[in-house]
């Protein structure tokens, strides 16, 4: 399955037919470098921009028009690749002909598309002033919500602590401290700037003609005057300095461990397909060395697993765990991590993750979403990998190419958000 | 083996009653890589009162089904997990108030992957020690649940709605409940709930389903299960009341989470008839709370909700209710427009126009079903469980009215059933900031 694609004006539209699916999903990605300046202004665009167009200037309106496209939805997040913020759009039309009264939908779905992009609702030079200031105020809440899920919430601690120099720190929903800052209208304008500077990938997935709906969205998606900004490559510190560590307290039943390392190791790397082996061996799945040994061995934890940001760079290691069980989750973490080093791999963990590896792979071709979002990376990362070649790249891999892999993994930030108790702590 | 074929989705299921008893539904989904097998049994965490016809009743400590569920993971030769890697699947398993299911996902080895869900589900390996470890780990997983303001939150509703139905008691038990349980007290439930007659298997994939059918049947034949008389389920009688119209917790949190809910009194549906009751209230509640509509709107310009506003109506045999809520600054206010809301559309009634394009809008999204394995054998599986058919749901909700949403909005959203959830802030947010 591969996605044809054309380019004009550094609008790259990608096209993927398959009968597999009953929907059609169009994915637009606007990609610009994740700055401190821009943080929040970027972030606060596609929600003032789902408030309403020119011709529909509500909400309310806006559902309306894709409820009458049967079930369309149009939903934005915010997320990062390394140092890019990225605003995506996504709209999902179901495909017609599985529907008994339905007319044809796509072409209006683009068309609606394009206006909420292109067309919003404005007071002159300047977006609504009551818009701006509702999405200022849902965005700091945002922020502060994040404080209301504990494990996630320590995981978001652990990174900006650890990146506290670096761009990377910054939440791709942007900062409280910016919102003061922003009006209607310097948002208008810094929202002009973005649409015509910023890198536009769309991605479409299901049961259509590739000529058909490329010229839809050509002539649906004119912007004048592009001069696309190239991006700016992820700054990647291979190793760290001395560990640090960081705690917070909270009047919290369960402690929340993250273990932040560097590494030098990114998507483009050659090492990238042994480093996903490791990080398979290590904690990604449910066979995984810190599964059987934090949680079934040691009985410390429900979740305790590890994640590898290819971006930046970075593995974290995640556990709940009790309060007073800091020293021993941290012991065990750290012999999983040894016993990789010293080549303590048996032949069955790794044909497991082997296995598992390129059964998450292959799963991808189920998943518009999940296409859509590799193929953006390997534009954004300037390194194209077509699953076949990776997965003959892990099955390669030796527990010699593991043990080389844990000497690039250097320990970086210690968090523990964990309990009130004023009784001292040893390692607070 | 019973093939139907549904034209206007273009998709196809195979049924067949395995001799033991158990049902097992096949739906081929040519192109896709995955395929995904459901294995569930009709058994929650409500049913801790039963007895099998004939036999005396039993009543077991709170938690035991979702405790369960985590022990037969673990096989003599020790964990299934390994054993799936190997055959590149990833394996993971759920207990909600009504079901347990066990389910994986592959793109490869499908027979040797069905087999393992088969055999490890039907083969549970108890031993007072693997028992006495599971403990520490369930204990992890309550106390994360603890530490999340929305579980907590929902969990409180459920406290209010409910004074003695066990749908009020958290579906992981409690840290003191877990601790009671013992290898005979699993085996007993094990032993009553795991029945084939009890359990259903959904496959979905790329498969020849002739061919998948004869391994299920083969992998059966080969195992010996004793005939079992029908499950007797004991519930204690539940108040057509709420338990408590107020509860409020205080968290660390960073803003106030409200919910409020509201209890389904008629509790004698069945089938086709619940199914329609719930799609109908789908429907009402979206027209009345949804982003088309005024109340929506006036809450949005009021800066009362955020995009964690939310609603939804879990319908059960036995027990039902829906809720609104989400974050809030302003508790008080939330509670008194959405009351008011409710009240107005009463009073004046809903546009037909609104109700329709709702009803359409579900009608299109029911077909995201079938794009995903996953959420298809999930879906078919519940629908089963409530003795209904999935692909009737098109049709069923062609046929609903906005004279039955508005008998609906009558019978369920009256205040005298109407309980709210409070969880507040314990602590200053200069803490907070991220």
């Amino acid at each position: 399955m591969k996605f044809r694609t054309s380019e004009a004006d550094g609008l790259r539209i990608h096209v993927l037919p398959t009968a597999k699916f009953k929907t059609t999903t169009i994915v637009v990605d606007i990609l610009s470098p994740l700055r401190p300046e821009t943080v929040t202004l970027n972030a606060l665009i596609p929600a003032v921009l789902e408030r309403g167009t020119r011709k529909t200037p509500t909400v309310k309106g806006l559902q309306e028009r894709l409820d009458d496209l049967y079930g369309a939805s149009l939903d934005s997040m915010m997320f990062k690749i390394g140092e890019r913020q990225v605003a995506q759009f996504e709209l999902e039309v179901p495909n017609e002909k599985f529907l008994s009264h339905a007319p044809a939908l796509l072409e209006q779905g683009i068309k609606l598309l394009a206006e909420v992009l292109l067309d919003p609702a404005l007071d002159g030079e300047a977006f609504r002033a009551t818009a701006v200031e509702l999405e200022k105020e849902a965005l700091r809440k945002r922020v502060e919500g994040l404080f209301n899920n504990k494990g996630r919430y320590a995981a978001i601690r652990c990174v900006a602590s650890m990146c506290a120099d670096e761009d990377y720190r910054l939440f791709s929903y942007g900062r409280i401290e910016d919102l003061a800052g922003i009006d209607a209208a310097r948002l208008y304008s810094h929202y002009r700037q973005w649409l015509k500077t910023s890198s536009i990938d769309v991605f479409v997935v299901g049961d259509v003609d590739p000529d058909a709906v490329t010229a839809m969205l050509r002539s649906a998606l004119v912007i004048p005057g592009r001069q696309v900004a190239e991006l700016p490559p992820t700054v990647v510190k291979a190793t760290a300095g001395t560990p640090r560590e960081v705690v917070d307290r909270f009047d919290v039943n369960q402690g929340q461990l993250v273990m932040g390392f560097r590494t030098p190791v990114t998507f483009a790397s050659s090492d990238y397909p042994r480093f996903t082996v490791y990080n398979g061996v290590l904690g990604g799945y449910a066979h995984s060395k810190l599964f059987a040994n934090v949680r079934e061995k040691a009985s410390l934890a429900y979740s305790a697993f590890s994640r590898f940001d290819s971006h930046k760079g970075l593995l974290m290691i995640q556990a709940g765990i009790n309060i007073e069980n800091f020293e021993k989750a941290t012991a065990i973490i750290h012999e999983q991590l040894e016993a990789i080093a010293k080549g303590d791999v048996c032949e069955d963990e790794l044909l497991q993750t082997k296995a598992m590896i390129a059964n998450d792979y292959r799963e991808m071709a189920d998943s518009p979403g999940q296409l859509a979002h590799f193929a953006l990376v390997q534009g954004v990362e300037h390194t194209p990998r077509n699953v076949a070649e990776l997965l003959e790249a892990i099955e390669k891999v030796t527990v010699e190419d593991l043990q080389a892999m844990a000497r690039k993994v250097s320990l970086d930030t210690v968090y523990f958000l964990r309990d009130k108790e004023t009784v001292e702590a040893t390692h607070a | 083996m019973l093939k139907t074929t549904y034209d206007t989705f273009k998709e196809t299921t195979y049924f067949e009653v395995l001799p033991n008893g158990l049902t097992v539904y096949l739906v081929p989904k040519p192109g896709y890589a995955k395929t995904y097998g459901m294995f569930s049994t009709r058994y929650g965490s409500i049913d801790n009162h039963f007895n099998v016809e004939g036999h005396p009743e039993i009543k077991v400590v709170d938690g035991i089904a979702h405790f369960l569920e985590h022990k037969l993971f673990e096989e003599p030769e020790g964990d299934v997990f390994m054993k799936f890697a190997i055959q590149g699947a990833s394996a993971n398993a759920f207990t909600s108030h009504t079901r347990t299911s066990y389910l994986f996902s592959a793109t490869g080895e499908v027979d040797a992957n069905l087999n393992t869900l088969l055999d490890f589900v039907q083969r549970p390996y108890l031993t007072d020690e693997n028992v006495a470890k599971e403990k520490g780990i369930i204990e992890q997983e309550i106390r994360m649940y603890d530490d999340q303001a929305y579980w907590r939150a929902y969990r409180a509703l459920m406290e209010n709605l409910f004074h003695v139905h066990p749908a009020r008691i958290d579906i992981a038990g409690t840290i003191e409940s877990i601790y009671k349980i013992d290898v005979e007290s699993l085996m007993t439930c094990y032993k009553t709930f795991y029945h084939p007659t009890n359990m259903v298997l959904v496959v979905v994939g790329d498969f020849d389903p002739e061919r998948l059918m004869q391994l299920i049947r083969d992998n059966q034949a080969a195992k010996n299960f004793v005939a079992q008389a029908v499950i007797e389920r004991h519930f204690p009688e539940e108040p057509p009341t709420i338990a408590s119209p107020y509860s409020e917790i205080a968290m660390p949190i960073a803003k106030p989470l409200c919910m409020i809910g509201f209890k389904e009194r008629e509790l004698g549906l069945t089938g086709h008839d619940l199914v329609r009751r719930d799609l109908t209230t789908r429907i009402l509640m979206d027209t009345v709370f949804g982003k088309s509509s005024d109340l929506y709107q006036e809450l949005d310009d009021a800066g009362l909700i955020d995009p964690s506003f939310g609603f939804d109506y879990e319908s059960s045999l036995g027990f039902s209710f829906a809720y609104v809520g989400g974050e809030t600054e302003a508790p008080e206010q939330l509670i008194a427009r959405l009351k008011a809301g409710i009240a107005k559309a009463k009073r004046e009634g809903i546009s037909e126009a609104a109700f329709n394009r709702t009803r359409n809008r579900k009608i299109g999204e029911f077909l995201r079903v079938f794009n995903s394995p996953e959420h298809l054998s999930y879906e078919f599986t519940s629908y089963l469980f409530q003795e209904a058919d999935l692909f009737q749901v098109p049709t069923l909700m062609e046929g609903i009215s906005v004279a039955d949403g508005m008998q609906r909005l009558e019978e369920l959203f009256d205040e005298s059933v109407m309980t709210v959830s409070l969880v507040k802030p314990s602590e200053v947010k200069e803490a907070v900031a991220a």
